[in-house]
């Protein structure tokens, strides 16, 4: 089985993002980086599915030099190769999904699987993207997944329930959480994708199709008022809900 | 200031995480150090006893009022000021811990004391002399306080700045902010040569300021705290390590440690060979509980540790290559082990010892019992026999319990699961048995979480009935009417 992983390199989870000078950019100074979370869910899928199949696994991510970190831990995870597809430019999802399917296309996948989501700029269009752009099936946000020869069945977080949707190989699939338990990386393996190389393929020249105007942080919630649990405080409750909050 | 009277507002204020249940008429929220002031001069005058309220996440009662009032600090919850080429941070004592490792990150910075509970409060950590994992590098809460704004249970101001204010032999002399003095005599008490939470810390010579860290709110109220900080390591590596065979796993245990000390004298851009931060323990009961969450523990692993090292980046294979080495010495499962070299990873490594405690609590809480757990630590020199013998009194018992902790500072939290009062009994005499052994061994009886109201009894066996009277005679000196936070280390 020949696997894809597409991940992306994100800002740690409990870093707090602050704006960089110029409005449009988080400020990156003393943020950790990370692979993306819901990446590891398909990463770990990927892996599982070539111990049960045979075959490869490759992680690809679409960034600058710096994202040869992420690359490091997806090898130690246990991918076989990994590469970069290289840009030092600010980039939108449809520049990254352009990429990726010029780099799928003549590799001939079986599956690619990437996270249903990046947890920075969360535009969650790559997957539906790559199906469009590939001309094959995408499922999204799935939480199981099982695949028989080549028919794919795969299990998806709907609003209030699950859904159960068929397709065929080569598909696409986007891992929800508790799609499965990431493994924690094993120190030879850690040691070996020391040594593995990193392939680099230039990026595709093409235009973004949006930009980024302007970029805030919420302003801080207005604090809450505590009211006793007397009846005075519930003529106040009424007047504070109809003159403060303006709700009654 | 606002003030809550109601007993459904003030409920909350009368229990800590010890489940211990209090009593109080009311609970004053100052918003200001004035208004602090203000209010417990107050109470000093008309004779209300008082105790100072946290956030409430301490294990031994020290916050559980028995009487009189309480005082929350929840609204002195300011930064003061941040100076980063100073390294220090100055807050008021109501902000979490939390706040102000998330605030220091964004600097690129970090405040090295790190109990598991981040929920606690600045304040509430000074009161206990908190420590956590990394005090195996770093030492205790104490190392880190630069400088302490008190109120005295009579409402006077005492500030101290370390290093400004010590002993003369054992003569120890405060000046509060209205020019009075306070002169007191140190007793000879002999500390425990180990990470200690028991009692006054009371040595010759000594800095004033030490006296009220870890005094448990006895001796003042916590107002604003200077603390020492540091900038962050660069690179973090971490492991999960399973062992087969405990003889090895505590061989493993004390040799990391022996050259861990030794190695973090040295700089991290130094050092080019494995050197733990922090070293955990986990017994194989443990590792059952944490079974049901993680199924990537080997089944035939019979204990775990869990190890951090702050590194410089050019040495980060010479260093994985010696940890790997060392590591299949001691176990058959070193390519089973987990190894970290980021953020997320580092992440769940925590969690998965903080996972631990939790699973721990709602246990008990299921069983509708009360938390029985040591918390005991030797001087290094003895730590292998307190190892195995916790172990064997443990295996005595015949009923549910399991092991972790800090082994790097040789402590180790014994924890006893009872379902009905047969084995409570039980569990609580294997708790004396502990007890009496870490005391033979020349340890203490509370390592960190200090004393409160539920361990006075072990307190008193440790140092004797005339070292507590001793320690009592200090706190009359400062609180004549004995006022502030009752019951707290002795009666």
């Amino acid at each position: 089985m020949n696997i894809l992983v597409c991940v992306s390199r994100v800002p740690d989870t409990t870093t707090r993002i602050l704006v960089g000078p110029d409005g449009k950019t988080a400020d990156k100074t003393g943020v950790k980086f990370v692979l993306n979370p819901f990446d590891e869910f398909a990463l770990e899928e990927g892996l599982r599915l070539r111990e049960k199949n045979g075959g490869s696994v490759t992680a690809v991510t679409v960034a600058g030099e710096v994202a040869k970190d992420i690359l490091r831990t997806s090898l130690a995870m246990g991918a076989d190769k990994v590469a970069i597809i290289k840009t030092e430019n600010e980039f939108d999802s449809y520049f990254t999904a352009q990429n990726l399917a010029e780099f799928a296309s003549n590799r001939a996948f079986d599956i690619i699987l990437l996270g249903k989501q990046s947890i920075d700029y969360d535009s969650l269009q790559i997957p539906a993207y790559l199906g469009e752009l590939l001309g094959i099936p995408s499922i999204g946000v799935v939480s199981k997944l099982q695949i028989e020869g080549n028919n794919v069945s795969a299990e998806r977080d709907i609003e209030g329930g699950k859904e159960i949707v068929s397709a065929q190989l080569p598909c696409i699939i986007s891992a929800q959480k508790g799609l499965n338990e990431p493994r924690y990386p094993k120190l030879p393996d850690i040691m070996k994708a020391k040594s593995k190389p990193i392939e680099e393929v230039a990026a595709i020249d093409c235009q973004p199709r949006t930009t980024i105007l302007e970029m805030s942080i919420p302003s801080k919630k207005r604090a809450g008022v505590i009211l006793d649990g007397s009846d005075g405080s519930l003529d106040k409750l009424v007047t504070l809900l109809h003159e403060e909050a303006k709700v009654i | 200031m606002k003030i809550k009277k109601n007993n459904d507002e003030i409920e909350s204020y009368l229990r800590d995480a010890s489940n211990l249940k209090g009593s109080a008429n009311a609970v004053y929220l100052p918003e200001t150090v004035a208004e602090l002031q203000k209010q417990i001069k107050k109470l000093y005058h008309s004779d209300i006893p008082f105790s100072i309220y946290a956030a409430g996440t301490g294990l031994t009662g020290s916050a559980v009022a028995e009487k009189g009032v309480v005082i929350s600090m929840e609204l002195l919850n300011s930064f003061i000021e941040f100076n980063a080429d100073k390294k220090y941070l100055k807050v008021q004592s109501g902000v979490r811990l939390e706040d102000i490792q998330d605030f220091l990150e964004t600097q690129n910075f970090f405040y090295p004391p790190n109990p598991t509970e981040k929920l606690s409060f600045i304040g509430g950590n000074i009161a206990t002399n908190a420590s956590g994992a990394r005090t195996f590098k770093y030492g205790m809460s104490r190392n880190f306080v630069r400088y302490l704004k008190l109120i005295l249970a009579n409402g006077k101001m005492l500030e101290l700045r370390r290093g400004q204010n010590l002993a003369t032999d054992v003569n120890l002399i405060l000046y509060a902010d209205d020019g009075s003095e306070t002169a007191l005599v140190l007793p000879s008490i002999k500390m425990p040569n180990c990470k200690n939470a028991s009692g006054y810390y009371i040595k010759p010579d000594m800095d004033a300021i030490d006296l009220f860290i870890g005094s448990e709110g006895t001796l003042a109220a916590v107002a604003e705290i200077e603390l020492s900080v540091l900038p962050m390591p660069d690179n973090i590596m971490a492991g999960i390590i399973f062992f087969n065979e405990f003889n090895k796993m505590l061989e493993f245990i004390v040799q990391s440690r022996d050259f861990s000390n030794e190695r973090n004298k040295i700089d991290i851009n130094l050092n080019d060979k494995p050197c733990a931060r922090l070293i955990e323990y986990f017994d194989n009961n443990s590792l059952e509980f944490l079974k049901t969450f993680y199924s990537q523990i080997p089944h035939d692993a019979i204990g775990a540790v869990w190890f951090e090292q702050e590194y410089y980046y050019e040495f980060e294979n010479i260093i994985l290559v010696q940890w790997y080495e060392l590591i299949t010495k001691y176990s058959d499962l070193a390519d089973g082990s987990w190894f970290a070299l980021n953020e997320t990873e580092h992440r769940k490594f925590r969690e998965f010892r903080h996972k631990l405690p939790l699973t721990i609590n709602e246990l008990t809480s299921k069983n509708i019992q009360t938390k029985i757990a040591t918390d005991t630590a030797v001087p290094m020199e003895n730590f292998e026999k307190l190892f195995y013998k916790i172990h064997e009194i443990l295996s005595e018992t015949g009923i549910n319990t399991c092991v972790f902790g800090h082994v790097g500072n040789n402590h180790l939290h014994a924890n006893f699961f009872v379902i009905n009062e047969d084995e409570r009994k039980v569990a609580l005499t294997a708790y004396q048995k502990i007890i009496d052994l870490t005391l033979e061994l020349q340890g203490t009886v509370s390592a960190e979480h200090g004393i409160g109201k539920l361990k006075k009894n072990y307190l008193k066996q440790m140092y004797g009935d005339e070292a507590i009277q001793a320690m009592k005679a200090i706190k009359r000196a400062l609180d004549p009417k004995m006022l502030i936070n009752q019951g707290n280390l002795f009666d």
